[in-house]
């Protein structure tokens, strides 16, 4: 019995397995949880949410079209290459789209701590801000830069007083299905995690088709985070931020096959 | 609750049911050994054995699963909740802490903006307006 892509997010059985080893608590005998126990039901609501619908909601082909015709005109390697973490990276696309770029580390006392944030306000900086939490690891750094400048580049398309300040935390990727600013922020991140090529491995029918099972294909999205950016959940087990880590490889994966099937992008 | 830790309130819990460790690793399905490691915060139960726990020692499960994993709470806790509660007190906390502000050189057009990012909903501890401003002045000496 071969899987479809849409029963991979279904996996609940997959899906549990991945939260008690990101929250290292791989011993005990396996719980059924179902989906009204707090952690892996946001995790499996999240999953089960039927992203395509969620774009669909906000924007129209023609939209989007006109969205990525922009991104791909700027960024030369946007959906040609997935994304790099090195800070002059960051600095280099930051400045040629008229923003600026900083990294400095912050940690509360429980280890979480905002991803970044995004500041356009003409009367403290005389260009906009893209700002990092380098405590992160890179592979989140790069997912919030993205996000940022994605707000970025829409405070332009849609107007700079749209978008004065944004904060990512990372805990509430489900609420920026409902937040259209928020979703198109995400997709430039999807697009840039899982340029097109890699899209279409990872999430087209045909290649849905040949993973053996749900599990495979959530292993896929793990080597992909481990190939691409030497990011592992085994190796950081127990690190506050992994379940945000995970919360946002299902986002993002999730966002990027909608992207994929729904608008062939 | 809140300010124990797991051990303290799960040693309590089982003082209050008058069971020995044994009694509740019994209950629990586990070793002995394996609820010393939990009450002297040195072992993590697991998703599972948290469920028990609360279960056997009528304890509430959320709040023993927040104890034992604290990262859990940025997924689980109600948004309704956290609207209405943990950042507005955290801006409130910012604000009023005058000593702070002084400290920092904390200006009116700054103010203005932190309380834009508090309006955002997302910001639950103070620490974390001074590390938005303090990134944004660095940005602007660079700048």
């Amino acid at each position: 019995m071969k899987a479809k892509a849409s029963q991979l997010w279904k996996d609940e059985d997959g899906l549990e397995g991945l939260v008690r080893e990101v929250l290292g608590t791989k011993s005990g005998a396996p719980p059924r949880l179902a989906s009204s126990d707090g952690i892996a039901g946001r995790l499996i609501s999240m999953a089960s949410r039927d992203y395509l619908r969620e774009v669909d909601r906000f924007f129209s082909r023609r939209e989007l079209r006109k969205l990525f015709r922009i991104l791909e005109a700027s960024i030369v390697e946007f959906n040609k290459q997935r994304f790099r973490t090195k800070p002059n990276e960051f600095s280099r696309i930051a400045e040629e789209l008229g923003a600026q770029f900083k990294a400095t580390p912050y940690r509360d006392s429980d280890g979480i701590g905002p991803l970044g944030f995004y500041v356009n306000d003409r009367g403290t900086l005389k260009r906009p801000l893209i700002c990092l939490n380098s405590a992160h690891h890179p592979v989140a750094m790069g997912s919030a830069f993205w996000h940022e400048l994605g707000h970025h580049i829409c405070s332009q398309i849609f107007g700079r007083n749209r978008e004065a300040v944004t904060l990512q935390f990372g805990e509430d990727f489900d609420d920026h299905l409902s937040e259209p600013l928020e979703l198109a922020a995400d997709m430039l991140v999807s697009v840039a995690a899982y340029p097109r090529d890699v899209a279409k491995r990872l999430f087209s029918q045909s290649a849905a088709e040949s993973a053996p099972n749900a599990g495979a294909t959530f292993s896929e999205l793990r080597e992909h985070l481990r190939s691409g950016w030497g990011f592992d959940f085994s190796t950081r087990a127990g690190t506050p931020e992994n379940l945000v880590y995970l919360a946002g490889m299902i986002h993002y994966a999730k966002l990027r096959s909608a992207l994929l099937t729904g608008y062939d992008t | 609750m809140s300010k124990k830790t797991l051990g303290q309130v799960v040693r309590q819990a089982r003082d209050e049911h008058e069971l020995t460790q044994r009694q509740l690793a019994a209950r629990l399905g586990v070793k002995a050994s394996h609820v010393a490691y939990i009450e002297s915060n040195q072992r993590r139960p697991s998703l599972w054995l948290v469920r028990r726990i609360a279960d056997a020692l009528e304890l509430d499960r959320e709040e023993l699963l927040f104890l034992a994993h604290p990262e859990a709470r940025y997924l689980v806790t109600d948004r309704a909740e956290q609207a209405r509660e943990t950042p507005r007190d955290a801006w409130q906390q910012f604000v009023s802490d005058k000593a702070l502000l002084k400290r920092n050189d904390v200006t009116r057009a700054e103010l203005q903006l932190l309380k834009q990012v508090s309006m955002l909903g997302r910001v639950t501890r103070p620490n974390q307006f001074l590390y938005v401003l303090r990134s944004i002045r660095q940005a602007a000496e660079e700048n």
